[in-house]
C-alpha cells in the first residue's frame, strides 16, 4: 500500500531578524493510512512546525513532502486549501471555533467550502455531531458550551469532510484531566471507525493511546518507536 | 466544481450577524454613506415630483401661449446684461398689427402690470398685483369668469375703472359675499368690481389667482406711462405655433425696422422655453446634489475602508480557522468584501428611506409635490453597494493575504 504521508530530508528555516532558526533540520520519516501517531517534544523541538507542514499549512523550505502521492511543494494556493478541506481535519488545543457561530454552523464550515449543497451539508453535520456525542448541543455558541463540549465540536468540524488524516495538536492542553480523557475516548472511537490521526502533545499519558509515537528534539528525529 | 451559493450565503450570514453584533460601530460608519444617499434620493424625489407637477400644469394650461418679450427668459447673474437692458419696449399697435398681419394668430394682447395691495373697508389683501390688458386676454390664457364679467372693449376704450378679481383676492375681502358691484380700492386709486375669475389653483405652490385684470388703458392711465409693456398671443392653432412665431417675427422686424442681417432684439417664446429654463434650473439642483452626496459618499467610503480593517484584523483567527479548514484565498477575499458591502447597502437602505421620507415631508408640509421613482431607489442601493465593493476591496485583499499559520497563532 502507498504511504499516506512520505517526509524526506524535511527543513524549515525561519528568518528572525538576522538569524536563521532551523525550526526542522532534515526531517523523514513517513506515515500510513489508519495509523495512530504522537509526536511528542520539548517546546522549541519543531513539532508545531512539522504540525503545520503535515497540515498543509505551510511548505518547507527544502526536502519533499509528499501526501497521497501529490509532491505538496509543487501545488498552488488554491489546491492546498482544497487538501486541508478534503483530506485534513485539523484539531486545536484553543479548540478555534467562530465564536458568533453554533456548534452546528462551526461544523458546517469545511462543507460549505467544499462546495456541498445545503441539504447534504444539514445530514452531515448531523452525523458528524452525533459521531461525537454532541447532537444535543448543535444550536448552542462555544461561550454556551463547555470545554470538553468545545473540542468535541472541534473534532466533529474536522471529521466532517472525511479526511485522509486527522492532526490534533495538543487538543487535551486546555481541558482538566478528566475531560481530557474523555476526549481521547473520542479519538479511540474514531481511530476505531478507521481514520488517520497524527497527535501533538507532550503529556506521556496522551500519547500513549496511540500506536506509535515519534520523539523529537531540535528539528529532528530523536526516537520513532511503535507501542 | 464548487457550489458557490453556499459561500456567498455563508458570506452573507457572517456579514448580518457582524452587523448586528456591532450596531453602533456600524451606524456611525455608515452615516457618511446614509447621508449621501438620502441626499440623492430626496433630491431626485423633488425634482421628479416637481417635473411631473410642471408637465401637468403644462397640460391643463391646455393652450399654447405665445410670448412676445424684450428677451427670453434666462438665468442671469445680478443685474441685466447692458446689451439686453437699452431694447425698445413694446407698444398696444405691436399687439394689434400681429392680431391684424399674422394670419397664424388667433388673438394678440399688450399686458402690463402693477404690484399692489387691494382693499375692500377695513380688509386688505397681503402683496398683490393688477394686470392691465385686453379682454381677449382670457381667450388667450384660457381664462374663465365665474361670477359677473369681464370688462368690455368700450370700457378698454374709456379707460374705464373697473376690474376681474382672482379667487385669492375674493377670499381676502369678500369671504362671505358676492363682490360683483363693489367698489375697492388699489394703489390709493377706486375700482368697480365687474366679475370675478375662476380658480386656477397653485403651480409649484405658487397661486395662480392672487391678481386681478383690468383693462390696460385704465392700468397705464392711472399707474403709467413707465410701466412696460408686453404681448401674450395664441396661435389658430397648436399645430401652427412655429409659423405663428415666424409670422410675429416678421411683423415685429419691419416695425422695429431691424435689417435681414441683424438679428432680433426682442423675443417670441412658448411654454418650451420656460421648461427649459426649468430645466437649467433642476439641472443645477442636480449638479449641488451630486456635490454634496460625493463629498458624503467619500468620506463614507473612507470610513467603511477604515472599519474593515478594523474587522480584518480583529478576525484575524477566524481568517486562519476558515483558511485551516479549506476557504481558498478568493473565499476570504469574497467574504469581506460582501460583508463591506452589506454594511454600506444597508446605509443605502437607511438612506433611501430617510430620502424618501424627506420628499414626503417636503409635500406634507410646503406642498411641493414629490416623487420617488424607483430607478432612484434602486440607484441608491447599486450606488451604496458600489461604495461597498470600492473601498471595501482593499481591507479584503489583505485579509485573503495572510499566511494561515501567523493567522491561527494571532492573539
Amino acid at each position: 500500500m502507498a504511504e499516506l504521508i512520505e517526509i524526506k530530508d524535511v527543513k524549515k528555516i525561519y528568518h528572525v531578524g538576522a538569524e536563521d532558526v532551523h525550526a526542522l533540520d532534515g526531517i523523514t520519516l513517513t506515515m500510513k493510512k489508519n495509523e495512530y501517531l504522537a509526536i511528542m517534544g520539548p517546546s522549541g523541538s519543531g513539532k508545531s512546525t512539522l504540525m503545520n507542514l503535515i497540515g498543509c499549512l505551510d511548505t518547507p523550505t527544502s526536502g519533499s513532502y509528499r501526501f497521497n502521492d501529490r509532491e505538496v511543494r509543487d501545488l498552488s494556493d488554491d489546491e492546498l486549501a482544497r487538501i486541508r478541506n478534503k483530506e485534513i481535519g485539523f484539531v486545536f488545543q484553543t479548540f478555534n471555533l467562530l465564536p458568533r457561530a453554533d456548534a452546528a454552523h462551526n461544523v458546517e464550515l469545511p462543507l460549505i467550502y467544499a462546495g456541498i449543497p445545503r441539504a447534504d451539508r444539514r445530514r452531515k453535520v448531523e452525523q458528524a455531531l452525533e459521531a461525537v456525542g454532541l447532537a444535543e448541543r448543535a444550536r448552542h455558541r462555544p461561550s454556551e458550551l463547555s470545554g470538553g463540549q468545545r473540542q468535541r465540536a472541534a473534532i466533529a468540524r474536522a471529521l466532517v469532510n472525511e479526511p485522509s488524516v486527522i492532526l490534533a495538536d495538543e487538543p487535551t492542553g486546555n481541558l482538566d484531566s478528566k475531560t481530557g480523557e474523555e476526549i481521547m475516548q473520542v479519538f479511540e472511537k474514531i481511530h476505531g471507525a478507521g481514520n488517520t490521526i497524527i497527535l501533538v502533545t507532550h503529556e506521556e499519558y496522551i500519547a500513549r493511546h496511540s500506536g506509535r509515537i515519534i520523539r523529537l528534539r531540535d528539528g529532528l528525529v530523536e526516537s520513532d518507536v511503535s507501542v | 466544481m464548487r457550489e458557490v451559493t453556499g459561500v456567498v450565503n455563508e458570506s452573507i450570514r457572517m456579514a448580518l450577524s457582524s452587523l448586528m453584533t456591532h450596531k453602533l460601530r456600524a451606524g456611525l460608519t455608515v452615516l457618511g454613506i446614509v447621508i449621501g444617499i438620502t441626499t440623492v434620493v430626496g433630491m431626485v424625489s423633488l425634482v421628479q415630483g416637481l417635473n411631473q407637477s410642471m408637465a401637468r400644469q403644462i397640460r391643463s394650461m391646455g393652450t399654447s401661449v405665445l410670448y412676445v418679450r424684450k428677451y427670453e427668459p434666462g438665468l442671469f447673474m445680478g443685474e441685466l446684461p447692458e446689451s439686453l437692458r437699452h431694447r425698445e419696449d413694446f407698444e398696444v399697435a405691436d399687439a394689434e398689427a400681429i392680431e391684424r398681419l399674422c394670419p397664424s394668430v388667433a388673438a394678440a394682447v399688450p399686458l402690463t402690470y402693477t404690484g399692489g395691495v387691494f382693499k375692500y373697508g377695513d380688509r386688505e389683501t397681503r402683496s398683490n398685483y393688477a394686470v392691465g390688458t385686453f379682454p381677449a386676454y382670457l381667450d388667450i390664457q384660457d381664462l374663465a369668469v365665474s361670477e359677473g364679467r369681464c370688462f368690455t372693449e368700450e370700457e378698454q376704450a374709456h379707460r374705464a375703472d373697473v376690474c376681474v378679481m382672482g379667487q385669492d383676492l375674493l377670499e381676502a375681502l369678500f369671504p362671505h359675499s358676492s363682490a360683483v358691484g363693489r367698489w375697492v380700492s388699489f394703489g390709493g386709486k377706486r375700482f368697480l368690481v365687474v366679475g370675478e375669475l375662476e380658480a386656477k389653483g397653485k403651480f409649484l405652490g405658487q397661486s395662480m389667482d392672487d391678481y386681478a385684470l383690468m383693462p390696460y388703458s385704465t392700468l397705464q392711465k392711472r399707474f403709467g406711462p413707465d410701466l412696460d409693456t408686453y404681448i401674450n398671443a395664441k396661435p389658430v392653432s397648436v399645430e401652427d405655433t412655429e409659423k405663428a412665431i415666424d409670422e410675429i417675427k416678421e411683423v415685429l422686424r419691419r416695425r422695429r425696422g431691424i435689417p435681414p442681417n441683424k438679428s432680433e432684439d426682442f423675443a417670441v417664446f412658448t411654454e418650451d422655453v420656460l421648461m427649459d429654463l426649468y430645466h437649467k434650473i433642476t439641472g443645477t439642483f442636480y449638479i449641488v446634489m451630486i456635490a454634496i452626496s460625493s463629498i458624503a459618499l467619500m468620506v463614507g467610503g473612507v470610513g467603511v475602508t477604515n472599519i474593515m480593517f478594523v474587522s480584518v484584523t480583529e478576525r484575524t483567527r477566524e481568517i486562519g480557522v476558515r483558511m485551516a479548514v479549506g476557504a481558498r484565498r478568493k473565499d476570504v477575499l469574497l467574504q469581506f468584501v460582501i460583508e463591506a458591502v452589506v454594511l454600506t447597502a444597508a446605509g443605502g437602505v437607511i438612506g433611501i428611506a430617510l430620502g424618501a421620507g424627506a420628499g414626503w415631508l417636503v409635500e406634507k408640509l410646503v406642498h411641493i409635490p414629490s416623487a420617488a421613482p424607483v430607478w432612484a431607489l434602486l440607484l441608491g442601493l447599486g450606488f451604496s453597494s458600489a461604495i461597498g465593493l470600492f473601498f471595501g476591496i482593499y481591507p479584503a485583499v489583505k485579509a485573503s493575504r495572510m499566511d494561515p499559520v501567523e493567522a491561527l497563532r494571532y492573539e
